[in-house]
C-alpha cells in the first residue's frame, strides 16, 4: 500500500480516537483496536515498533486500569479486604477498555511515523491551520529529546558529583530533581530565543503567508480512506448506539 | 559601493559601561573583512547590531548610531526586513536547525519569501552546492557532524541570496575537518562576489580575508593598529 | 607508574547504530597526560564513557584504582575519578558559582562552613572570585569550562577525564585552562584528554592514543 497523506493519517487518528472515547463495549473495543493495528500496519507502520511503543505504555496503563477498577467497583466482588471491595468484575471490565482505548489511540498514532514533522506540517497548512501553530508544534517536537537529553546529562552529572541519587531520602530527591529544571528551563528559555532570531534571519513573519517547496496531493487510495473512515465510523458508532 | 557601513555606533546594555564605543566601519562590496579579539570584547554584539538582532530581538540595551546596508539605514526595518539583503550565521548550530532534513532547513527561508516551488527547488540547489552539501539533502540535520551542521546554517541563508553574510565564530565548535569545509564555503562566497564579515578569536580565516580588524574594549583597530574611531 | 583505570577486553554497541566497540583492552596510568584523538564517531566520548561507568560495557570488566566498577554506583565511581562533559552547561546546576564549588566539597564530607571557605579560597586561586555570586549558565562559554572543571577538581579525583576542554573558548581562557591542567598534572593526577587541539596537545601530551571506528589504531608516547 502507498503511504498515505498526512491529512489521511490525522483523519484515521481522529476517527479512531473517536470511537475510543465514546464506545464502552468490551468486544468492540477490541475489535476497533484489531482493525486499527491492522490497518495501520498495512500502511507501512511495522509492528514490531508498533508492540514496542505499546510496551512502553503498558505499566500507565495497567495502572490506570487498577485504578479504574478499585475506584469504580460495579457487579460481583472478586478481591475483597473486608467489607472494601477491591477488584470488581465491572470494575475489571471497565479497566479493560481503559487499556484498549489507550492502546487504540496508540496504535492509531503510530501511522504518524510514516512522515516526517515536515510532511505534518504541510498537511495542518493545507488543512487550513495557520503556519505558526503547525511549526510551534514541530519545533517543540525537535526540541523535546533535547530537552531530555539534557535532563539525563544533569542527572548523570549530579551523581558524577558523589550524589547517589537512587540511595538518598525521597525528601532530598526531590531538591536535587527540582534544582535540575532550573538550567534546562534556562536552556529552553535561551535556545527558543536564539532560535526565534535565527528563523527571522532567514525572513520568518516577512509576510503574511508562506509558500511550500512542495505540496501535498491526494492519491487515490487517499480518496478511498477519506470516504471511507468517516463512513465506517458513523457506522460502528450508529450501530453501538442504536443496536446495542 | 559600500555594503555596510556602521556609523559612530556604540552600545551598552546598562547605560553605563559600553560594549561598543565609536565604531566605523564601512564594509566595500565583495570584500571579505575580519574582526577578532578576545571573548567579550563586543564583536558579536557589532554583528548583531549590523543585521537588527539588536535592537530588534535583543531588547534590552541602548543603541546610538547608524547602521547602513547599501546605503539604506535599518533602524525603522524589522529584521525579517532586511534578511535578504543581510543575514548571520552564528556559533551553536542546535539553536539554529530544527527541520527534519538539511532540504526543509534550506526551503524554509525562500518559503518564508513566497517564492513559487520552482525556484525554490533551484534556490535550494544553489546554495547547497555553495556550501558542498548536495548529497546531504534528506539527512536529518542533528545526525551530521558539527562542521557540516554549519554548513547547513549558512546554506539554510543562502537560500536567501543575501549580499551580505555576517558569520559569527561558526568554526568555534567545529573540529579541523570541519574547519576546512567552512573555509572552502568562504572561498566559494568570496567567488560569488558576496559581502562576508567573519567574527573569531581563532584567527582560522584570516588567510582568507582582505582586511583585518580587532576589538578591543569596544573599539575598532585596523591592521596598523589604528583606532578607527571618527576623526 | 600506578594505575589509574583498566580496560579488560571492553565490547560495547549502542542499540540503534552500527557503531561498536570489541575486545578493548587498555590501561590509563596516574601521572601521565594520555590524549585520546579521532575523527567524529571514532568512540573517544564513548570509551570516556564507560571509563567512568556513565556506560556499561556489554563484555569485559573496567577497574578504577583497583576495583571493578560493576561492584559500585557512578556516585562511588566518580569519587575516584572526575569526568568533565564537553558541555559544560550539562554539568552546571546551582544557583551561584560559589555554590556549585560548594557543593562538590560537600559530598567530600565538608560541613558548610569548611566548604564555603575552601570554595571561596579555590575561586580565587583560579581568579573566579568576581563570580563568586553569578548565576552559572550566564557566565561567558570559556568561564563555564573554567567553572565545570573546577567543580570537578574540588572532589580531588586522583584522575581526569577530559571531553574537548577547549571547545568553544577562547585564547586567553584557554590559556587560563591549560595552566590549571599543568597545575593537575604536576601534582601528581592523571589526566586523560580527548581534543583535537594542537596547541593543548603540544602543552600537555604525554601519550597519544588514536582511534577509529571503535578500535585503538595507535598508542604512542608523545
Amino acid at each position: 500500500m502507498k503511504k498515505p497523506d498526512p491529512r489521511v493519517m490525522l483523519l484515521l487518528a481522529a476517527c479512531v480516537s473517536t470511537m475510543g472515547v465514546l464506545i464502552e463495549t468490551t468486544w468492540l473495543l477490541a475489535s476497533v483496536f484489531a482493525f486499527t493495528v491492522l490497518l495501520v500496519s498495512a500502511m507501512g507502520a511495522k509492528l514490531t515498533m508498533l508492540v514496542k511503543r505499546l510496551k512502553g505504555f503498558l505499566w500507565i496503563v495497567l495502572f490506570i486500569a487498577l485504578m479504574e477498577s478499585v475506584f469504580r467497583p460495579e457487579g460481583a466482588a472478586l478481591i475483597n479486604i473486608g467489607t472494601v471491595n477491591l477488584v470488581t468484575a465491572g470494575g475489571l471490565l471497565r479497566g479493560a477498555n481503559t487499556m484498549l482505548r489507550i492502546a487504540t489511540v496508540v496504535a492509531s498514532a503510530a501511522v504518524f511515523t510514516l512522515t516526517t514533522s515536515r510532511g505534518m506540517i504541510q498537511g495542518l497548512i493545507q488543512l487550513k491551520i495557520p503556519y505558526e501553530f503547525a511549526f510551534m508544534s514541530s519545533v517543540a517536537l525537535r526540541f523535546l529529546p533535547v530537552f531530555s537529553e539534557e535532563f539525563r546529562d544533569t542527572v548523570t552529572a549530579v551523581q558524577l558529583r558523589g550524589v547517589d541519587i537512587k540511595r538518598i531520602p525521597l525528601r532530598e530527591k526531590l531538591k536535587i530533581y527540582t534544582s535540575i529544571l532550573s538550567p534546562v528551563v534556562y536552556g529552553a528559555v535561551d535556545k527558543a530565543q536564539k532560535l526565534s532570531c535565527a528563523m527571522e534571519l532567514r525572513a520568518f513573519r516577512a509576510y503574511p503567508k508562506r509558500t511550500s517547496r512542495f505540496t501535498l496531493k491526494l492519491g487515490a487510495a487517499d480518496y478511498v480512506y477519506m470516504a471511507v473512515m468517516p463512513v465506517l465510523t458513523a457506522a460502528v458508532l450508529c450501530y453501538y448506539y442504536i443496536l446495542l | 559601493m559600500t555594503a555596510l557601513e556602521l556609523q559612530d555606533v556604540s552600545f551598552s546594555y546598562d547605560g553605563k559601561h559600553k560594549i561598543l564605543d565609536g565604531i566605523n566601519l564601512r564594509l566595500p562590496e565583495g570584500s571579505v573583512t575580519a574582526i577578532s579579539g578576545k571573548s567579550g570584547c563586543g564583536k558579536s554584539t557589532l554583528a548583531m547590531i549590523a543585521c537588527g538582532v539588536i535592537p530588534k530581538a535583543v531588547l534590552q540595551g541602548k543603541l546610538t548610531g547608524r547602521v547602513l546596508v547599501f546605503g539604506e539605514d535599518i533602524s525603522g526595518k524589522e529584521i525579517y526586513e532586511t534578511a535578504d539583503k543581510i543575514s548571520m550565521v552564528f556559533q551553536d548550530p542546535e539553536s539554529q536547525l530544527f527541520a527534519p532534513a538539511v532540504v526543509d532547513e534550506v526551503a524554509f527561508a525562500p518559503e518564508n519569501l513566497c517564492f513559487d516551488g520552482e525556484t525554490i527547488a533551484e534556490r535550494i540547489d544553489a546554495a547547497l552546492s555553495t556550501v558542498g552539501m548536495q548529497d546531504f539533502k534528506d539527512y536529518p540535520p542533528n545526525k551530521l557532524s558539527g562542521g557540516q551542521q554549519q554548513l547547513v546554517a549558512l546554506a539554510s541563508i543562502l537560500s536567501l541570496e543575501p549580499k551580505i553574510i555576517l558569520l559569527d565564530e561558526v568554526a568555534a565548535q567545529v573540529d579541523s575537518q570541519g574547519v576546512a569545509l567552512l573555509q572552502d564555503a568562504v572561498r566559494a562566497l568570496k567567488a560569488q562576489g558576496k559581502t562576508v564579515l567573519i567574527i573569531e578569536h581563532g584567527r582560522v580565516f584570516e588567510p582568507l580575508c582582505d582586511r583585518k580588524y580587532e576589538m578591543r574594549e569596544g573599539r575598532l583597530y585596523n591592521a596598523e593598529g589604528d583606532s578607527c574611531e571618527k576623526r | 607508574m600506578r594505575k589509574a583505570i583498566s580496560l579488560e577486553r571492553v565490547s560495547f554497541g549502542y542499540k540503534k547504530t552500527a557503531f561498536h566497540i570489541d575486545d578493548l583492552s587498555l590501561d590509563f596510568y596516574c601521572g601521565e597526560t594520555a590524549v585520546l584523538t579521532g575523527r567524529n564517531g571514532s568512540g573517544k566520548t564513548t570509551l570516556s564513557k564507560l571509563m567512568i561507568g556513565i556506560l556499561k560495557p556489554d563484555k569485559g570488566d573496567i577497574f578504577i584504582d583497583g576495583s571493578n566498577i560493576k561492584k559500585h554506583s557512578l556516585a562511588q565511581n566518580a569519587k575516584s575519578a572526575g569526568y568533565l562533559f564537553q558541555n559544560p552547561e550539562r554539568q552546571l546546576f546551582c544557583n551561584t558559582v560559589l555554590e556549585e564549588i560548594i557543593f562538590s566539597l560537600r559530598q567530600t564530607g565538608l560541613d558548610e562552613p569548611a566548604a564555603r571557605i575552601r570554595a571561596e579560597e579555590l575561586l580565587k586561586q583560579f581568579s573566579m572570585e568576581d563570580k563568586a555570586a553569578s548565576y552559572p549558565l550566564k557566565l561567558s562559554g570559556g568561564e563555564k569550562q573554567r567553572l565545570a572543571l573546577l567543580t570537578v577538581l574540588a572532589m580531588e579525583p586522583k584522575y581526569y577525564i577530559l571531553d574537548e576542554p577547549s571547545s568553544g573558548i577562547d585564547r586567553d581562557n584557554k590559556q587560563i585552562l591549560t595552566d590549571m591542567l599543568n597545575r593537575l598534572k604536576a601534582a601528581g593526577a592523571g589526566l586523560c584528554i580527548i581534543t583535537h587541539d594542537e596547541e593543548l596537545i603540544e602543552s600537555l601530551a604525554d601519550r597519544k592514543i588514536s582511534m577509529e571506528k571503535g578500535r585503538v589504531v595507535r598508542d604512542e608516547k608523545a
